[in-house]
């Protein structure tokens, strides 16, 4: 069907064109591409703007879902949060991501300190101590032994989980039980969060000024339902294909379609390992594309494929109707 | 210090550079004015137009930049120069993906031209980059479940000590000075290879047998 | 610039993309379908970019 010129690969090796050239305005080509693309740019951007869904608060979370900050709160003092058992970078908790026995992250090792119950709870609450009982109930916290706290803790995690917790007249409501100072702490905590109080002492931890939202972004992150649910609402979830998808009806990430699909299918849609597993997909994958001029098979598709016939198929005309006459 | 004599100047670090440059892109090479026949196809105006694009992400990314991260939230215009933002940059990925299955297509990487090739990979993955650290420039909700999200990856390949998703800061420096720098070096270099190399030659196939290979009919 | 703004506002009552959001849901596949419209454009732009004769070229009897 083909011949080509003898010696040469065809995927690999070209020989120099000395056929026919023909005027080409290069910078007249820039020109109009600019003129078209700022022409698009406008008329899209007229016609469909631009989503911008506000940013959410501790405030507005602890507003709307009292109980649901409070279970995250008493979480992240009993160290049973997902942040407290993250591993590295923020600590040596349990659930570090490994593939093949290595756990890349552990290597690398802690480079963002984070200690859930001082950062999260002790910490803010330490800047309250006006709150009526909250300066006792800290001080008794201090005083307790690990095992008295850790029964506290236990004891209150259990009630605010429980179906009865409520919140009513700006409390949180729990059945009876021994909490020790534990159930002052999260309430007082829970006050200082629907205060903005809460935003506050954690957007200024490293001082007046501040860029680095690790640690409150990290604690919203750590919410059961509020977050979640409002992302999910938006199909953002990662089993929504959501890492694609844009608030509203805008387009987004289209590009990442090949990255959140991994996260959609066997093993890793129910993998612990999954992000590893999918990066270390994604990056084998990229170095493929990367390399393509170099691998047999996947660098011989375009000659399989017979596009480029389409593409040049004026050249292969102009071949076919010169070539005959070489012959004659 | 002696005057240097003009036979000398050969030698001069400067005059050496010049020479190299001119020699590997001379003028005509540079900014040609024929192209070969078979630069014939709407696909070849894919390259500028992702290019322009890029000039386009670029200007109004650095309208946003003189008023700063938040004033989009709080500006009509600045909103509007935000849809400008937003929608050169779907531009741009959609020109440079039809870009590169054309060029895949065309095997562009023959003739020693694999460096073009892999540049443009690379180019495409610093873009994907530095979108994505727009995402979490973005300041609202965006950012917020973006960082919390991606935060996961990274972290799981040792990168996230390094490269803090959650830290604001951190992202906008890499989204504003970083990434651009990254992606417009790796562009010029890639445009560069491109006139270096000239556009490449199409397959060398001839139709067998070539009589009856009657004009209209081969794809 | 003004005026610009003012005709985003009388198109955003026509065309609104801030509402909910709709999705293709096939299977364990989903896609929005404002995603699906730029990959459709996209493959639209290189099926007609490979097809369509470029001017100046001897293509399609000129």
């Amino acid at each position: 069907m083909t011949r080509r010129a003898p010696g040469l690969h065809p995927d690999i090796e070209v020989s120099p064109w000395r056929g026919a050239m023909r005027p080409y305005d290069l910078v007249k080509e820039v020109t109009i591409c600019f003129v078209v693309v700022v022409a698009l740019t406008v008329g899209l951007a007229v016609v469909f703007s631009s989503p911008d869904e506000r940013a959410i608060t501790m405030a507005q979370w602890s507003n709307a879902q009292p109980v649901d900050f409070a279970q995250t709160a008493i979480s992240e003092l009993d160290g049973t949060s997902t942040s407290a058992n993250y591993g590295p970078p923020y600590n040596h908790g349990p659930n570090s991501q490994q593939l093949f026995g290595v756990s890349p992250e552990r290597l690398i090792g802690v480079h963002l300190p984070l200690n859930t119950a001082q950062d999260f709870v002790l910490g803010p609450l330490s800047t309250q101590r006006d709150l009526p009982g909250l300066a006792a109930a800290l001080e008794a916290f201090a005083a307790a032994s690990p095992a008295e706290r850790a029964s506290w803790e236990q004891n209150y995690e259990g009630a605010i989980t429980a179906s009865a917790a409520g919140f009513t007249a700006g409390h949180l409501v729990v059945a009876r039980g021994d909490y020790g100072p534990v159930g002052t702490m999260i309430d007082a905590l829970t006050t200082m969060a629907r205060s903005g109080a809460l935003d506050t002492s954690m957007l200024t931890e490293e001082g007046f000024y501040s860029t680095n939202f690790t640690k409150p972004l990290l604690l919203l992150a750590d919410s059961p339902s509020y977050l979640s649910s409002i992302a999910q609402a938006q199909h953002l979830a990662g089993g929504q294909w959501g890492m694609m998808n844009e608030t509203g009806k805008y387009p987004g990430q289209a590009w990442l379609w090949l990255y959140t699909l991994w996260y959609q299918v066997p093993p890793m849609k129910t993998s612990s390992n999954a992000d590893l597993e999918v990066w270390a997909i994604m990056m084998l994958l990229t170095a493929g594309l990367l390399l393509v001029p170099y691998i047999p098979g996947l660098r011989s598709i375009p000659r399989w494929s017979r596009i480029y016939r389409l593409i040049w198929r004026q050249h292969y005309r102009s071949m076919a109707v010169a070539q005959p006459k070489v012959n004659e | 210090m002696s005057q240097q004599r003009n036979d000398d100047l050969s030698t001069q670090w400067s005059a050496r550079v010049r020479a190299r440059a001119v020699q590997a892109l001379p003028p005509d090479k540079l900014l040609p004015d024929r192209q070969p026949a078979y630069v014939a196809s709407w696909i070849y105006l894919f390259g500028a137009l992702t290019m322009t694009a890029l000039m386009v992400v670029i200007a109004t990314g650095a309208v946003l930049s003189i008023f700063g991260p938040t004033w989009w939230h709080t500006s009509s215009v600045g909103h509007f120069v935000n849809s400008l933002h937003l929608w050169s940059v779907e531009l741009f990925f959609a020109f440079m993906v039809v870009h590169l299955w054309g060029k895949f297509f065309m095997a562009a990487w023959r003739g020693n031209r694999q460096l073009t090739w892999i540049t443009g990979v690379v180019s495409f993955v610093a873009s994907i980059l530095a979108a994505f650290t727009g995402y979490v420039s973005q300041t609202n909700f965006d950012s917020q479940w973006i960082a919390t999200q991606a935060k996961d990856g990274i972290n799981s390949t040792g990168g996230g000590a390094l490269f803090n998703v959650l830290n604001f800061g951190q992202m906008l420096m890499w989204h504003i000075m970083l990434l651009p720098l990254a992606v417009t070096a790796i562009v010029i270099l890639h445009v560069l290879l491109v006139r270096h190399k000239g556009v490449v030659p199409p397959f060398e196939d001839t139709t067998e047998p070539l009589a009856t290979s009657a004009i209209g009919s081969e794809a | 610039m003004d005026a610009i703004i003012v005709a985003q506002g009388l198109i955003a009552a026509l065309v609104d993309l801030n509402g909910n959001g709709s999705y293709l849901t096939w299977g364990w596949f989903s896609i929005s379908y404002g995603n699906l419209a730029v990959i459709l454009v996209m493959v639209a732009l290189f099926l007609l970019a490979l097809v369509v004769p470029f001017p100046g070229s001897k293509d399609g009897g000129e």
